[in-house]
């Protein structure tokens, strides 16, 4: 059963925060190959000019997201244990509206 | 890398990220612990009585050890090696072709200041709440991505000049 270290009670031992180093690593990795470590190319989503972003970022949320259902629905991995953020749906909208004023200022 | 094959990899990172470690990949929690342990340097008692930014400290612990920290570090470094893979390591400020160099740094100190502030309001970045909040479709999440994309497009308008 998954989320293996959660249900192991290992969260937060030094396995868990030597993966979270691994992950990071692919993380930053696959970011910078996909052209996300740009502010040119963060700009260019509210340009029109350069859609990169968009186009990876809604292929990971659907691939992570058919992968979460699958392994859900097939009794691998139990999904009321991830983590998830509380629902603040008017700060999450006025933070998202602050942060995307900030992004297209910054470029991050 | 093509867009698409980045995408799909990057979904199962976060995927992986989900399967072992039971939460999703953040980049705003990093900096915001890093900034609270630099500004504890400076004013400990002021910090430690912080109501936002106390419990960094409660018990004598220290901020920096925590998980969306390592997993910082990690992408830093993967950032930085793919950088040498892909033959484009350098220092660099990367700016639109009208903007000079010092207008550009003024423009992403005042854009970072208000992407630091709405990342605590909203409980994450783009990361945190627009893909593994969203790959777990959090209504929350989706409201806060679709949001970004509004404050960005409503403000393009006036901050051409950093970038066309």
């Amino acid at each position: 059963m998954a989320p293996i270290l959660k249900i192991a009670h290992m969260a937060n031992s030094p396995v868990d925060l030597f993966l979270a180093v691994c992950l990071g690593f692919f993380f930053g990795l696959v970011l910078e190959s996909g052209g996300l470590a740009n502010c040119r190319k963060i700009a260019g989503v509210f340009y029109l000019y350069d859609v990169t972003v968009v186009k990876v970022m809604f292929s990971a949320i659907l691939t992570a997201m058919l992968l979460l259902y699958a392994t859900s629905a097939l009794g691998i991995l139990d999904i009321s244990i991830l983590y998830l953020p509380d629902t603040f749906i008017i700060s999450y909208i006025l933070a998202g509206t602050v942060l995307g004023v900030g992004m297209v200022m910054g470029g991050y | 890398m093509n867009p698409y094959i980045a995408g799909i990899a990057l979904g199962f990172v976060l995927f992986a990220s989900f399967l072992l470690c039971g939460k999703g990949l953040g980049g705003s929690a990093a900096w915001a612990r890093l900034s609270a342990y630099l500004m504890h340097l400076i004013a400990p008692a002021h910090i430690e009585n912080s109501p936002y930014f106390g419990h960094y400290f409660a018990h004598g612990k220290n901020p920096l050890y925590f998980w969306l920290v390592f997993l910082g570090i990690g992408t830093f470094l993967g950032g930085l090696v793919s950088t040498f893979i892909h033959g484009r390591s350098k220092i660099e400020v990367n700016k639109g072709p009208a903007i000079s160099v010092k207008g550009r740094l003024v423009y992403a100190l005042a854009g970072g200041i208000l992407v630091g502030f709405a990342s605590r309001l909203g409980l994450g970045c783009t990361s945190g709440q627009g893909l593994a909040g969203a790959a777990m479709l959090s209504l929350g999440s989706w409201a806060f991505l679709f949001s970004v994309f509004f404050g960005g497009y409503a403000t393009a308008y006036f901050v051409k000049d950093g970038w066309l």
